[in-house]
């Protein structure tokens, strides 16, 4: 006997990102970059380095 | 075992709910009951073997009428079975099913399913009609555009945002621009699926760990595909023209024709086109549930893509670590939308993990440094650093507001998660063989 597939559909819900968060990154980020005080390259270099030792909380931030 | 809320036989009679649709949808039928918000999709066999037992058969006349029309055999019993569990079947036998909802009855979290406006079809069917769609949005976004590649100086840059020399009046400032137009956007998902007789509601959400505001339309799918399109466009479409509409103010702003240019307003446009901006490649990124994500999988006719794709990356799993037999049946998926299926599993991997790996490797950083540079600003005190002081606690504030509704996004989800499983296992049938 065949069975008869019923298929679940998904639910539409359209959405529109909530900037909050990236607000509070980029923009004191931004800041600090433009004001010098970071150089924009230095931010993702040493990533492990960060995850490893705190070395960027111990370093020159 | 689970609770015994009716028995099913041959010469059962079954009674859907009055508001129980089908409608065509290809060569399929969506099949669904608007008030709860539930659809599945069946096969032509399926919509018949509904519309029999809606005429008053029973369970072994349809059968019966089903083999005489497919010159098959269906296994009508395990049918009915999948239609009580979607919530579709109100009685069998004259007993009423338990755990299913009745007509008019909320479902959802308590206040999902409240409507945000009280607004009819006649209020909103001009605005994303044929002729507003082409006597209004299509000039102003093809003067903002045409603006823009003459005048290389009003693309959108990061640095837009600093629109002001005070971290806190930017932020504020750029935080209320935001929730305007995150406002707009969905609304304008609402007013596009009104006119199509489709009500929804706002409410927050999340995707990954991105909040996002989320309108419910799922009742779009008892409208033609054609027709559910705009309603997937309408906030891109608002968005795309809130920065054509100011770069045309901040030209004629710029040729002396509205004032002049370099105020607090025309450095507030400039952030809000940076914003729409990053909106609008936000909602490209469709490896997550964007309008983009459901226009996608709309258009290659997949009802449940991210579903799908889903149980495709755990059955892989299972394959690879020698679990095979606990891999979910997807042999009823047709090819085609099996195609999709696999390509969309690789951009769907290659997107969370990008997305994932900038998170950890440089948001995170990111919000360290600033949380560093925030904490040695309060530690400074307030008497001498007075911008820098009340920078940092705004700073503050908005992160802690964003995880706070991150947070509160997730345990909702997980409440509904937990209150679906149940109802789920309550209204679990047992037949009777």
């Amino acid at each position: 006997m065949e069975k008869i597939a019923v298929r679940k559909i998904e639910d539409i819900k359209t959405t529109d990102l909530e900037l909050d968060f990236i607000i509070t990154v980029l923009v004191p980020s931004l800041k600090l970059i433009f004001s010098a005080e970071v150089d924009v390259w230095d931010i993702p270099v040493l990533p492990w380095e960060w995850y490893l030792g705190f070395e960027w909380i111990l370093g020159p931030y | 075992m689970k609770r015994l809320s009716f028995e099913l036989d041959d010469e059962s009679h079954v009674e859907f709910f009055r508001t129980l649709v089908k409608v065509k949808d290809g060569e399929r039928y969506v099949v669904g009951r608007p008030d709860t918000r539930t659809f599945v999709e069946l096969p032509e066999v399926g919509a018949q073997a509904i519309t029999l037992l809606q005429k008053g058969l029973s369970v072994r006349e349809v059968q019966e009428e089903l083999k005489n029309r497919f010159e098959k055999e269906f296994d009508v019993k395990s049918f009915i079975h999948e239609l009580l569990s979607s919530g579709f079947v109100k009685s069998i036998e004259g007993h009423a099913v338990t755990g299913v909802p009745v007509e008019g009855q909320i479902v959802e979290v308590k206040g999902e399913r409240k409507r945000l406006l009280k607004i009819r079809a006649e209020h909103v069917k001009w605005l994303f009609s044929r002729p507003f769609l082409g006597g209004f949005f299509a000039p102003v976004i093809t003067a903002g555009i045409i603006i823009m590649l003459l005048n290389p100086s009003y693309w959108p840059k990061p640095e837009d945002l600093l629109f002001h020399e005070s971290l806190t009046l930017v932020l504020l400032g750029v935080y209320g621009i935001s929730f305007i137009l995150l406002f707009l956007h969905e609304i304008a998902h609402l007013f596009a699926a009104i006119p199509l007789g489709v009500q929804g509601n706002i409410k927050l959400s999340n995707r990954l760990f991105y909040i996002v505001l989320e309108t419910n339309l799922t009742n779009l799918w008892m409208v033609p595909r054609k027709k559910r399109y705009p309603a997937y466009l309408a906030g891109l479409i608002i968005d795309i023209t809130v920065i054509s509409t100011f770069t045309i103010l901040m030209w004629l702003s710029d040729i002396k024709v509205l004032g002049g240019s370099g105020g607090i307003f025309y450095g507030l446009a400039k952030a809000a086109i940076f914003l729409e901006l990053l909106r609008v490649a936000w909602q490209f990124m469709f490896f997550m549930k964007t309008d983009i994500y459901h226009l996608f999988a709309d258009y290659f006719k997949c009802k449940n893509l991210y579903g799908d794709t889903m149980n495709y990356i755990t059955n892989k799993l299972m394959k690879l670590f020698g679990k095979s037999d606990r891999q979910r049946d997807m042999s009823f998926i047709p090819e085609n939308e099996m195609r999709v299926i696999r390509k969309y599993a690789i951009f769907f991997l290659a997107g969370t993990g990008i997305s994932l790996f900038l998170y950890v490797f440089l948001i995170i950083p990111l919000m360290a440094i600033i949380l560093i540079s925030t904490a040695q600003h309060l530690l400074s005190g307030y008497v001498g650093n007075e911008a820098a002081f009340i920078d940092s606690i705004v700073i503050i504030s908005l992160i802690a507001l964003n995880f706070t509704l991150l947070g509160y996004s997730l345990w909702k989800k997980s409440r509904l998660v937990f209150r679906r499983k149940t109802a789920k296992s309550l209204r679990e049938p047992t037949l009777k063989e």
